[in-house]
């Protein structure tokens, strides 16, 4: 019986555009949108400038940032204390201290210049990073000249955060993984609508009078979601793999298997959703609230979990995609092996009961039809006038 | 209480304070068909649901099948089929893949599910539209498809919540044509329908208005018991005022009738002095037909006795 759900759920996802679409490209459409807008191109970003030096090499080092097409020297300063005030104002993004040595190169050491960075400006602060980096690098490389062995070189920069969110800064393959964990909340918000548009229908009533029992319902509607959230797992990794150049690292069974518990976790949630939402309306917005919002904060895609209030950690460790990034960034970008992931798969698989019984039980709680405002007694036969 | 299908005492059900049934009896007999009749909001729908077992009762108990719907089990549904007042088939699935889903929510499979699905689809002569998604069949058809889903699984006993409500009266007739195949081969039905005429197809019959259930019998018995007598019809100008006229000539003495209703552009008078009753008639109208009461005027005096007793007001709050 829970097969015959299953097999009429799978025939409503193909037949229904919307879902289909929602299940299949919906989680690689969002992800290239996501990762356009976090990672494109950054021009001009406004720098401000601390030149202690005020010698030549200062000067030239300040030309060449002010003529890449990433930076744009906002303002010159004489002491980093203004630095805060500006990155508060987003008058700049990064600040730049060059020291008043610089330019006199020994055999065994080059004076540093240093960095500093508004770290609630991920994006472009990394931009802007790299590209000093590279800026300050050569030029140093050029004022030793072959004097200076490479392998004695010290990195010609350091960096300082100020407004601290991350210590370090994500990029494109720290974000990734973490961001498979918010798309692929899609299928599971596909799910709770489909419970709750059969609610709206009438057709959940019907099946109620049949004898399937509660829980191979629900498992019924479950399974093919499951089954497509699977496939959309494999196309992000290959999207990630072949077009973004995140490169897998690890075992790809091992990481299947914690995708898969992951999605059914997170089904699992959605049935919660679905059977407390009444409509599919009040269905959508509790799903977001659950599927995207805290992923998307709270699973150390850009804020540290470590950095957060210890009540929002605790929150955390019940939602899914949380133990989903953590582990999914081990495997992906480490190769961690699974035996070092136990945890993970312990919290992913006793949520995944949870929810499942969870949602059992307050199905079977549920009130058939649910709330209709009294409508005053009609006799509809033919017109008749009741004195 | 065994050859009871099911037997009903004093169930209630509140939603809040509000008693949408209030400790209704009744009993179907096993083989019967069974209609229960009441305005829409008098608690039929709410009924049919616990006796599936579907909803609690906040008081009182139910048999059905021998069951006691308080403790109702997945092998007691498998024994009723429920056809549920909604639409409530999947209109993106095809007439085939429907009879399938629900014949094998019901446990069925292999050669028995293929003879069930032929048996239905022939008996409600959907043939052709085998493979019809069935937001394409127009009203008629998918309630006899609906009808058929309900008796897939071959039950004892079905519950058909409006089964006609919104389709043409070919339709409704070729629908009640289905229910007397089904019942000639043992089916117990029980339908509820707000349809006055449709009652008249029933056994026997029940009348529920605002949660009460005010009548219970064959619609003889009720017609005999609450209009006794004749109908005189008149067709006055104004049939309102005439109306009026003839209740305060009724509650005088007057006219000797019990009742007086209003039947569009026509005014009925219920009596059992059907020769005083003519005269006094004529004299005011011309002429006046006399016909035997329907179960129609039986439930407009019950709905008057019972909004009587309520106050006058025809919606207790
Ligand atoms: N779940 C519910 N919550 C609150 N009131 C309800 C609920 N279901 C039904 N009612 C109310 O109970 C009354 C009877 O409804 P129902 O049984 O559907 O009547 P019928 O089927 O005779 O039209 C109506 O006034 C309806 O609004
Ligand atoms: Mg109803």
């Amino acid at each position: 019986m829970m097969l015959a759900i299953a097999r009429k759920e799978f025939i409503h996802i193909l037949r229904d555009r919307g879902t289909f679409l929602l299940v299949t490209i919906g989680p690689l459409f969002l992800m290239v949108i996501f990762t356009y807008t976090l990672t494109t191109d950054v021009k001009e970003a406004p720098l401000a400038v601390i030149d202690l030096a005020h010698n030549d090499a200062s000067t030239a080092l300040i030309d060449r940032l002010d003529a890449s097409p990433k930076i744009h020297v906002e303002r010159h300063l004489a002491s980093a204390d203004e630095t805060d005030n500006l990155f508060k104002r987003g008058e700049v993004v990064a600040a730049v201290v060059i020291p008043a040595d610089y330019g006199q190169v020994s055999l065994t050491r080059v004076p540093q210049v240093e960095a500093i960075i508004d770290g609630t400006e991920p994006i472009s602060a990394e931009t802007v990073l790299t590209e000093v980096y590279q800026i300050a690098d050569a030029h140093s490389r050029e004022l030793a000249g072959d004097a200076l062995q490479s392998d004695l070189f010290e990195p010609p920069i350091y960096t300082t955060q100020e407004r601290l969110y991350n210590d370090a800064l994500s990029s494109k393959v720290d974000f990734y993984p973490g961001l498979m964990g918010m798309m692929l909340g899609l299928p599971a918000i596909a799910l709770s609508l489909s419970l709750a548009r059969e609610r709206e229908n009438g057709t959940l009533e019907q099946l109620m009078a049949t004898p399937i029992a509660k829980r191979a319902l629900l498992l019924g509607k479950l399974w093919p979601y499951l089954g497509f959230g699977m496939v959309d797992v494999y196309a992000l990794l290959a999207l990630g793999q072949w077009v973004y150049d995140v490169p897998f690292t690890g075992n790809l069974l091992a990481y299947s298997l914690i995708a898969f518990l992951f999605m059914f976790a997170s089904l699992g949630m959605g049935l919660v959703v679905s059977v407390i939402a009444r409509t599919q309306q009040v269905a959508v917005v509790i799903a977001i609230l659950v599927f995207f919002i805290p992923p998307f904060f709270m699973s150390g895609t850009f804020f540290p979990v470590d950095a957060m209030p210890q009540l929002v950690q605790l929150e955390m460790m019940s939602l899914p995609a949380t133990h989903f990034v953590t582990a999914g960034k081990a495997i992906y970008l480490q190769g961690t092996a699974l035996r070092e992931l136990w945890l993970q798969v312990v919290l992913l698989t006793v949520i995944s009961v949870e929810m499942l019984e969870v949602s059992t039980f307050i199905f079977r709680k549920k009130v058939v039809g649910g709330f209709r405002r009294p409508a005053p007694p009609v006799l509809t036969t033919k017109e008749n006038a009741l004195s | 209480m065994s050859d009871y299908a099911i037997h009903v005492e004093h169930l209630t059900r509140k939603f809040g304070d509000f008693t949408a049934v209030n400790a209704i009896d009744f009993s179907v007999e096993t083989g019967e068909v069974f209609g229960f009749l009441g305005p829409n909001g008098s608690g039929k729908t709410t009924t049919i649901r616990m006796l599936l077992g579907l909803l609690k009762p906040t008081d009182g108990t139910a048999h059905v099948l021998g069951t006691d719907i308080r403790h109702a089990t997945r092998q007691f549904l498998a024994q009723v089929g429920y056809m549920s007042q909604k639409f409530s088939l999947y209109s993106d699935l095809t007439v085939a893949n429907n009879l399938r889903f629900f014949g094998r929510s019901y446990g069925l499979y292999g050669q028995r599910l293929q003879q069930r699905m032929e048996f239905v689809i022939e008996l409600a002569g959907l043939g052709d539209f085998r493979h019809t998604p069935i937001h394409e069949l127009s009203g008629g058809w998918l309630q006899r498809l609906a009808l058929g889903a309900a008796i897939i699984h071959e039950p004892k006993l079905i519950f058909l919540d409006e089964p006609t409500a919104g389709v043409d009266p070919v339709s409704r007739r070729d629908f009640w044509e289905l229910l007397y195949t089904l019942s000639q081969s043992g089916t117990t039905i029980l339908v509820t329908t707000h349809y006055m005429d449709e009652a008249e197809h029933c056994e026997r019959v029940g009348f529920i208005y605002n949660g009460d259930m005010i009548a219970v019998g064959t619609p003889s018995e009720i017609i005999e018991q609450v209009v006794p007598g004749q109908v005189i019809e008149v067709h006055p100008p104004d049939a309102l005022a005439a109306q009026q006229k003839l209740t305060s000539a009724m509650r005088s003495g007057e006219l000797a009738a019990h009742g007086v209703n209003l039947f569009g552009a026509a005014v009925h008078v219920l009596t059992t002095d059907v020769a005083s009753t003519q005269a006094y008639l004529r004299e005011v109208y011309g002429a006046t037909y006399q016909s035997m009461p329907t179960l129609e005027d039986a439930f407009i005096a019950l709905v008057q006795q019972a909004d009587h007793a309520n106050g006058g007001s025809p919606v207790p709050a």
